[in-house]
């Protein structure tokens, strides 16, 4: 019997330069430390990716990183987290996703799969518990997500493979590509699809069937009952609508994202929110793996009446215009699609919003980052700075809901002014100049997500001091940071102690409160030992010109606020109070020497 | 007509439903003395009271202290997006 538990000590290095494969054992301190997920890839990027390369350079790394949590049988343990040296940020980057794929790496008895070099022709990694194959993908390159997964089960002849791959948009290295996988979850921020893209590598899939050891099984299903018998008390609006259904309440406190964050009300936000999703358009809630929350929603909406039902019996939405179907196998709109692609670009069609997530989807773009752009587009448009000259004659405009489907195909395919707004919202405008740079949206190139921090104090942290930008998960602070490391759903109730307990459940390691906090705190301070690395300073932690402007029910914030938010935050984790530099203490207390030399940073 | 009662209808959203009784679903009614406030529809339905709380009134933001009218439509939202209360509820 092995005493090895939350792991199986296996990392996956494929080098697809050299179409080679090799598995390294790092050793059972190597999971006590790092956690898995972030930890593990801030580790791996600052041990091979040379200083200051661009992203798309074959020595930048893409690791695909489960953590220690990922695939034990307990709610939102179905989470991975994906990272490299960001296309969009040039820093830091980092992104995470639930559903199947990241258990199922861990099923297949592997922690962590790290991508080098680039390949000659387009391929795909097929893994299983015994082999590792590198697969021509020539066949599937250029096809949408769901093509691609139905072409390589059908090929591999099995329909419970689980794919993680780069629709066209990180073919076409638009700057804020994404990585889905099961079709309708996706490691959305920071551009890490364009950099799967960059290295010819169009999929990976796995398949897997052995349950990861664990230290103390009867606490999970003590807890897994927990969740499910206290549904109603703990997780009933995410059970019942997902994220989403507070959007009027923050439409009425000012704070809803509208044009480009303009303002903080947008008329008709009932008509988009999730309550209008689950009454008008939702066939289905999805779960992730071993989770019974269920807080996916699932949209079908028919371009024509055909008398389609649901599975239930109910009949399926049929678009009044006859303009979009809407498929269900790319699932449905969070929050932030239901924001980025709404309200902030003036839209309150909630056929048109369904059909751009699911454009969104299907091509492989980050939601967020591509409203986002669009938004700052249609401002730039609606000044006179961004012209029909500058766009081929394509309108760029708010509340142009069928303009948006046109141009978020556009860029994917980085088709006429698609390859301009393909670059992210901070590029263009510093292409384009002529003053718009005075409404972008960003944090280090990072379009910020849709939670006004005007509105919301406690988000003002998260979007300045979180290493991949303009970032709302709070991934910066001790909860989500150890989150995003072990492979825990942020969305779960779950409160310190139970978190706690679960860790050690699955790892049988004995961690305390303040283990974990360490472990947390390891993850961010390694992140930010390789942005201080890439040249990203304690000027680039702040916020944009546009939030120090007053919404009509909130005030701005003040460079007096954003420098005490910084100077706390850095004092708090150990480092610099002004340069944000990690102290050498801090670095030893954390036991990460080894990496801070991999920074080639004096500490302070 | 006595007016010492008030009938209003409220809906609870987002991280609110938890508190919502069982099995309702939408808007439904509640009776209260007249001079009632938001808060005193809070502490009905047992939301803690430091809990943030948005308050709508027939489609417009109120606030705790204000008293309730015969008729009212309230709806109380949790300012947070659908649980991401829990997700920021730091250590």
């Amino acid at each position: 019997m092995s005493d090895r538990f939350g792991f199986w000590n296996k990392i996956l290095h494929v080098d697809l330069t050299s179409q080679t494969t090799t598995i390294e054992e790092p050793g059972d301190e190597f999971f006590r430390l790092y956690g898995g997920g972030r930890g593990m890839i801030a580790h791996y990027l600052l041990k091979h990716a040379p200083a200051g390369i661009d992203a798309y350079d074959p020595q930048n790394v893409l690791v695909f990183a489960p953590g220690v949590m990922t695939g034990a049988p307990v709610p939102g343990a179905g989470r991975h987290t994906v990272g490299a040296k960001s296309p969009l940020t040039n820093a830091y980057g980092e992104a995470e996703a639930g559903g199947f794929w990241g258990a199922e790496v861990k099923r297949a008895g592997w922690d962590g799969i790290v991508v080098h070099g680039k390949a000659e022709k387009p391929v795909y990694v097929w893994m299983t518990e015994d082999t590792v194959e590198i697969r021509d993908a020539s066949h599937l390159w250029g096809l949408e997500t769901g093509p691609v997964e139905e072409a390589i089960r059908e090929e591999l002849d099995d329909q419970r493979i689980r794919v993680a791959q780069c629709g066209p948009a990180g073919e076409n290295l638009v700057r804020f590509a994404n990585i889905c996988n099961d079709l309708n979850e996706f490691a959305g921020r920071t551009g890490l699809g364009a950099v799967m893209g960059s290295k010819n590598l169009k999929a990976i899939a796995v398949r897997g069937g052995t349950p990861v050891p664990l230290a103390d099984k009867s606490k999970l299903t003590e807890v897994a009952k927990w969740v499910s018998g206290t549904m109603m008390e703990n997780h009933r609006a995410f059970h019942e609508y997902g994220t989403g259904a507070a959007m009027q309440g923050k439409n009425l406190d000012g704070g809803m994202p509208t044009l480009n964050y303009r303002l903080g009300e947008f008329e008709g936000i009932e008509k988009i929110d999730a309550i209008a999703v689950a009454n008008e358009v939702r066939i289905d809630m999805g779960a992730c793996y071993a989770c019974s929350v269920r807080c996916k929603k699932v949209v079908q909406i028919e371009q024509f009446d055909e008398g389609k039902t649901t599975k239930k019996g109910e009949p399926v939405a049929v678009d009044p215009l006859n303009r979009y179907s809407v498929d269900p196998k790319y699932g449905g709109p969070e929050y932030e699609s239901l924001g980025a692609l709404g309200p902030s670009l003036g839209i309150d069609d909630l056929i048109a919003v369904c059909k751009s997530n699911e454009a969104c989807n299907r091509l492989g773009m980050d939601t967020i980052s591509a409203g986002a752009t669009l938004a700052w587009a249609m401002e730039a448009w609606e000044k006179g700075i961004l012209t029909a000259e500058d766009t081929g004659g394509v309108e760029i405009k708010f509340h142009d809901a069928d303009g948006v489907i046109t141009l978020l195909d556009m860029i994917a395919r980085r088709e006429g002014i698609g390859d301009k707004l393909a670059e992210g919202s901070l590029r263009m405008s510093q292409e384009l100049g002529r003053g718009s740079d005075e409404f972008l949206t960003t944090v280090k190139g990072l379009e910020l997500a849709m939670h006004d921090p005007r509105h919301m104090e406690r988000m003002r942290e998260s979007y300045i001091m979180a290493p991949t930008g303009g970032d709302h998960m709070q991934q910066q602070g001790p909860r989500n940071g150890l989150r995003n490391s072990v492979g825990l759903c942020h969305f779960l109730a779950y409160n310190d102690e139970v978190t706690l307990d679960l860790l050690n459940a699955i790892t049988g390691w004995g961690m305390t409160q303040e283990d974990a906090l360490v472990m947390a705190r390891r993850g961010i301070t390694l992140a930010r030992l390789f942005n201080l690395r890439e040249g990203i300073t304690a000027d680039d932690d702040t916020l944009p010109q546009r939030f120090r402007e007053p919404l009509p029910k909130h005030s701005g914030i003040d460079l007096e606020e954003i420098m005490s938010i910084r100077s706390n935050y850095y004092v708090n984790q150990g480092w610099d109070p002004t340069t944000g530099v990690p102290t050498e203490e801090t670095v030893k207390a954390l036991g990460i020497e080894d990496d801070a030399k991999g920074a080639e940073l004096a500490l302070a | 007509v006595t007016a010492d009662r008030v009938h209003v209808r409220v809906e609870l959203f987002a991280d609110l439903r938890q508190y919502a009784p069982q099995g309702v679903n939408g808007s439904h009614e509640l009776e209260l003395p007249a001079g009632s406030t938001m808060l005193d529809i809070i502490e009905h339905f047992g939301i803690p009271t430091d809990y943030e709380v948005t308050i709508g009134r027939n489609g417009e933001q109120a606030h705790r202290e204000d008293v309730v009218a015969d008729g009212d439509e309230i709806m109380l939202f949790s300012p947070m997006e659908g649980g991401s209360l829990a997700s920021l509820t730091e250590a």
